[in-house]
């Protein structure tokens, strides 16, 4: 047969790579500043970098511009190889590149101003969600016009990572990001409370499992045995691994959930499939592991190789804690804590940082067709990489722990030993000892940075690279018992369907009984809507991204109800667009912070927003002294009760009209408060709105009770 | 854990059938496949494992 000849288009790959390298350092850079924010809390300098709002720009920047861009570039790169065509086309290619990193920067942009949806990994506003929505479709119109106009015969298990990762990442990202818009930046999550939690953390969890995992588990697949030169050590584990990852990582969201008010169907199942991951994920650890059966001596002179068996380590040690931690009595102890923390980033630093550097170190001479500048240098980095995740799990692992011993601490009276605050001042050496982890880290990239800047310097770029193959011939000669997956190896949209069916599953027995049956939120009828000015308040902490540090979900433990009131219940969220529950206790919960025991007055609050140090001394919460002259915005107060009466919250007709006359009602309410305190302040200022909030906070349960 | 589910028993009707259907799907799922997969011709796996490996994509051969 006439062998074609074509060319892999190198350039692409190439903008990728300079992109995940230009991203996760400044995602790094980003996570240092706010790592080090917890040590020195002076550091949060004007509202625009602080902690609550500079957090969520780490992690989208880590997420969806550090690794979005090493998925891009990996799969550019062995998509064309694996299916021996270029890709289908360059223009589509270069949209997909250069929207993404419009997306990016737009995140840039709007997170530091403050504009977020307030759930975590979905920070970005509806523009950007329209914005992303279309970007993909142009990545999967590509890729799958490659595919289908492909000279190999059979997609290598890669590919399907690859097509997984595709179409579930848009059922995520679609189903996550429902919500109504009521002015060009600003929106509601369509779903509320216990809904919204079951919804953010069935996206959130698979984020892990589809955006950070799954391709990367392709790239692993292809560049594994490239640097290796030997093929992957088990195709027929790949496939279990492939069927298997995809069918239980669905179902596994509930666990971020334990012991909060989701009902505990929902975790029970949750649990249960997270523990079973544990098979397919270290299926593939061992995969990735045993394909350096008989190499093993060159991974003492092979830093492509070095930084590889590091990854998938972490993989294999991430994975084994993930099934742990889903375990309700090690969620008890380790949800809230830094030991989260410490988990997350032995994925981030060990399996996506390590995997994308062995990568772009094998690459890039490849497609500058040169030797690269400095294996000493790249030694070097993979030392302060490899030290840089122990100097910065360790201490959190530590910190972690006994932050939660010393919340579930009790005196021989049966008082609670240690107030929130010296939990937390006790963990400041441990943020500092993290801070030196994540700086070595950050370090070690850099010194690649200089390595492959002097790499592509002194080469040049074989921007499109020859190669020849013979066509696939068009009609294949149907013969009978042909073997199942032969059938579906060859056929990638029959492949997509399939992969969409396995996750659907999943997330359909999960998400929809929750929506379906009233009786899993049980209705509290003193959990009233909130007021104007509450509702005002509640958009400002959700601005700030105070989830992101204090959680409102008081979980059923005598240690929790004894210090913040009566455990959560899911009636009391049912108004919540979004839920606001969040992952985190750097702070206190905040639950009942207007009720019972923990009620504090207007005073207080106000000194407290203005600088937290002067009442409690110790305190690493940023200070938020610019609401104190930052003016109220109440000409959104009407489309905001408007949109949430769509949604279904009961404000009366005609109330979106009255509802600032409410608002400076309240509002001169607690200014007359503060007065007392000696306090003046105009009723129009940002931070009454807040105290409004804070102070309804757990309330409507008390009033239950009166 | 079926302590936990039959708390909402009485509020959602046989929900005790969710976690079983779920596990059975995945369970009979995941038979199939280790049987399929166990059934797959020795020559093909071989020939797909080396699907990455074809030199012919890769001209200058560098190594690091």
């Amino acid at each position: 047969m006439q062998v074609e000849k074509f060319y892999y288009d190198n350039r692409i790959v190439k903008n990728f790579a300079f992109a995940t390298i230009l991203w996760g350092v400044v995602g790094m850079i980003v996570g240092l500043y706010a790592a080090l924010q917890l040590v020195f809390p002076q550091l949060n300098v004007t509202q625009y970098g602080s902690f609550g709002r500079l957090r969520p720009l780490h992690t989208n920047a880590v997420i969806f511009a550090f690794v979005g861009n090493g998925i891009f570039m990996g799969v550019y790169y062995s998509l064309q190889r694996l299916l021996k065509a270029r890709m289908y086309s360059d223009v589509l290619s270069k949209i997909h590149f250069w929207g993404w990193q419009l997306i990016i920067v737009a995140a840039a942009i709007t997170l530091p101003l403050g504009l977020t949806n307030g759930a975590e990994y979905a920070e970005l506003i509806w523009p950007i969600d329209l914005a992303i929505t279309i970007i993909w479709v142009v990545f999967g119109w590509n890729m799958f016009a490659t595919i289908i106009k492909r000279r190999e015969k059979h997609l290598y298990v890669a590919i399907w990572f690859y097509i997984a990762t595709l179409v579930t990442v848009a059922v995520l990202h679609i189903v996550r990001s429902v919500e109504l818009p009521y002015s060009w930046v600003h929106s509601y999550s369509w779903y509320a409370g216990v809904q919204d939690a079951l919804v953010q953390w069935w996206y959130g969890h698979n984020a892990v499992a589809f955006f950070l995992t799954t391709p990367y588990l392709g790239l692993m697949y292809y560049f594994m045995p490239k640097a290796a030169n030997r093929p992957v050590y088990s195709y027929r584990l790949s496939i279990i691994h492939f069927w298997t990852l995809i069918f239980l990582y669905i179902w596994a969201g509930p666990h971020h959930l334990l012991y909060t008010a989701l009902p505990n169907w929902a975790q029970s199942l949750g649990i249960v499939f997270s523990i079973m991951l544990i098979f397919p994920s270290w299926g593939g650890m061992i995969n990735g592991l045993l394909t350096l059966r008989g190499a093993w001596d060159r991974v003492r002179d092979d830093v492509v190789l070095k930084f590889m068996v590091v990854a998938v380590t972490a993989y294999g040690m991430a994975t084994f804690e993930g099934p742990m931690l889903s375990l309700k009595n090690v969620s008890a102890i380790a949800h809230y804590t830094d030991w989260i923390v410490a988990h997350v980033h032995v994925g981030a630093l060990g399996w996506n940082g390590m995997l994308t550097f062995g990568i772009l170190y094998w690459l890039i001479p490849r497609i500058f067709n040169v030797p690269l500048y400095s294996k000493k240098l790249a030694a070097n980095h993979f030392w302060l990489g490899t030290l840089g995740i122990i100097f910065y799990a360790v201490p959190l692992y530590w910190a972690g722990f006994t932050q939660s011993s010393m919340w579930k601490n009790f005196t021989e009276s049966g008082q609670l030993k240690y107030a929130f605050l010296e939990t937390v001042t006790y963990l400041k050496p441990f943020y500092a000892m993290r801070s030196l982890g994540g700086a070595l880290y950050l370090t070690g990239a850099l010194l690649m940075v200089y390595n492959i800047y002097k790499t592509v310097k002194a080469g040049k770029l074989v921007a499109d690279e020859a190669a020849e193959a013979a066509p696939l011939q068009k009609v294949e000669p149907a013969h009978t018992g042909e073997h199942w997956h032969r059938k579906i190896e060859r056929k990638p949209v029959q492949m997509m369907v399939l992969a969409l069916v396995v996750i659907l599953i999943g997330g359909a027995i999960e998400i929809i009984p929750t929506f379906l049956v009233k009786s899993n939120v049980p209705t509290i009828s003193s959990v009233k809507p909130y007021t104007p000015l509450e509702l005002q308040g509640r958009d400002i902490y959700v601005r700030e991204g105070c989830y992101t540090c204090h959680s409102q979900m008081i979980r059923p433990f005598r240690s929790e109800t004894e210090r913040y009131g009566e455990y959560s219940k899911a009636g009391e969220f049912v108004y919540d667009h979004p839920f606001q529950w969040g992952s985190k206790r750097t702070g206190p919960d905040l639950a009942r912070e207007g009720a019972g025991n923990l009620k504090k007055s207007d005073g207080w609050h106000f000194r407290h927003f203005r600088e937290p140090t002067s009442i409690s001394e110790g305190s690493i919460m940023p200070a938020y002294d610019f609401m104190l002259t930052q003016e109220l915005d109440t000409s959104s107060t009407p489309a905001k009760i408007n949109a949430m009466r769509t949604l279904g919250v009961p404000y009366d007709e005609g109330f979106e009209l009255l509802a600032n006359g409410h608002l400076l009602e309240q509002a001169n309410g607690i200014v007359n408060n503060l007065k007392t305190d000696s306090i003046r302040i105009s009723p129009t200022k940002e931070v009454i709105a807040l105290i409004a909030y804070v102070q309804r906070m757990g309330t409507d349960i008390t009033r239950q009770k009166n | 854990m079926f302590k936990f589910i039959q708390q909402y028993a009485d509020k959602i009707e046989n929900i005790e059938v969710y976690p079983i259907i779920s596990m059975l799907i995945f369970f009979i799922f995941f038979i199939g496949l280790l049987y399929l997969v166990f059934k797959m011709d020795k020559k093909r796996v071989q020939l797909l494992s080396n699907i990455p490996l074809d030199a012919s994509d890769e001209p200058n051969n560098q190594s690091i």
